[in-house]
């Protein structure tokens, strides 16, 4: 118990070098500061809570297996988490039929297993959760479709066109635009680079 | 007024990840060349990285997490100054192990089946020598091989079966296998480095069968690969 209190005093990036050199008390407590986040990244794309577990399971596999690999000048270690989350979010969207149920989500889950807020870095997430939100309902709505077809859905822009029934060109200049705007209402919370 | 980037557009959705292969190419060819894209591939790719924030916060399963740290704690390395996985038990060892005895008869027939169990030297030098072990077709095996410790070094060696680890054994002149802490598993890309807590002792051979997560007392199964001691 000991160690695993020391290693709760570290940050993230220092914990990587230790999960590195394979202490696995650390790999435990960066899951516990990120399963959460990186679950429900994994729901959100695929739908279901079984292939859920699964990308977050092969996610923190690979960072474990990997985690010589993070850069901390390229972004935090939960940037970095996350997109490798998402990658292996995307892997199982285009390998399985997922990605034609995901839309009919598992009933109910997120009332019963919605995460309290236990500390301030907590709220302080939800807080940055509901501006993130805020800002993509505010988009236009073909502006926010697209961003969440790329992002969330795994798509690429010729399939959106395609969902959609727009030009390809089109698609890229709503996605550019959403994110302009994006980046004009969220200023305040964008990771200043390390 | 500042003309517009031909691929103005495409850095959004580069940094989502949705150019298709071709417009990647071309995009990422051309990102080297153009400073104003890559400034804009920097700001929104920072807001890219808030949109997981969007998804509805939900907790992780607890066996979730159970699963997960059984396998981290059967691939991690012992702690600094831990003397071996006898004198300072791992974790994992509160799993119940299965004993699901094969006998040492059978498992050295095995070996024999296997083929190509010759201990060949490759190479040594400063007190480390390094034996070519054997394994499933197309994998690479070595045992590197340092005072009375060793570590098995396998490369395009497949995955175990779902559900299961790889365990390594230390076998002394035909007796029953020892078993050793060193559990794990094989990443995509087929490579492994796995140190063996225990010190080899009398064992003339090293083995590795596919086990239930927490390991087992004997093997279960017919050995996979292993090398011969010289």
């Amino acid at each position: 118990m000991g160690d695993r209190a020391d290693h709760h005093l570290l940050a993230d990036e220092d914990l990587m070098p230790l999960i590195r050199d394979g202490d696995a008390a650390a790999f435990r407590v960066l899951y516990e500061r990120h399963s959460t986040v990186a679950y429900s990244l994994a729901y959100r794309m695929t739908g279901r809570r079984a292939a859920a577990e699964d990308v977050v399971q092969e996610a923190f596999l690979s960072l474990w297996r990997s985690g010589g690999r993070y850069d901390r000048t390229r972004g935090s270690v939960r940037t970095w988490v996350l997109s490798i989350v998402r990658n292996r979010g995307i892997d199982a969207l285009r390998r399985s039929v997922v990605q034609d149920r995901r839309r009919a989500s598992d009933e109910g889950i997120e009332e019963r297993f919605a995460a309290p807020d236990r500390t301030d870095a907590e709220v302080a997430r939800r807080q940055e959760a509901g501006d993130v939100r805020s800002a993509l309902a505010d988009l236009p709505a073909e502006q926010g479709r697209a961003i969440e077809l790329a992002y969330f859905g795994g798509y690429s822009h010729a399939e959106i066109a395609t969902l959609l029934g727009t030009p390809i060109g089109t698609v890229k200049g709503r996605i550019r635009l959403g994110l302009d705007k994006l980046r004009n209402q969220l200023g305040d919370l964008i990771e200043a680079p390390a | 007024m500042t003309t517009r980037c031909p691929h103005h557009d495409d850095v959004g959705a580069w940094v989502l990840g949705a150019l298709d292969p071709a417009d990647e190419r071309a995009f990422r060819a051309h990102l080297g060349t153009c400073a104003r894209c890559q400034a804009d591939v920097e700001e929104l790719g920072a807001v890219a990285d808030l949109l997981p924030a969007a998804a509805p916060r939900l907790v992780p399963p607890p066996h979730l997490g159970e699963r997960l740290m059984a396998v981290v704690e059967s691939e991690a390395r012992p702690a600094p100054g831990a003397e071996t996985g006898r004198s300072a038990p791992r974790r994992w060892l509160r799993i119940p192990l299965r004993v699901r005895p094969l006998p040492a008869i059978a498992l050295a027939c095995a070996v024999l089946a296997i083929g190509a169990v010759t201990g060949a030297l490759v190479s040594g030098g400063d007190d480390r020598q390094t034996i070519k072990g054997f394994g499933p077709s197309g994998a690479q095996v070595a045992l590197v091989v340092h005072d009375d410790h060793a570590r098995l070094d396998v490369r395009d060696m497949p995955a175990p079966p779902a559900g299961r680890v790889y365990q390594v054994w230390l076998v002394h002149d035909g007796q029953a296998p020892r078993p050793t802490h060193a559990l794990f598993t094989v990443p995509r890309d087929g490579r492994a480095e796995v140190v063996i807590p225990e010190t080899l002792g009398d064992a003339d051979r090293v083995l590795v069968t596919d086990e239930p997560p927490g390991g087992s007392l004997a093997p279960s199964t017919s050995p996979v690969a292993g090398a011969v001691l010289g």
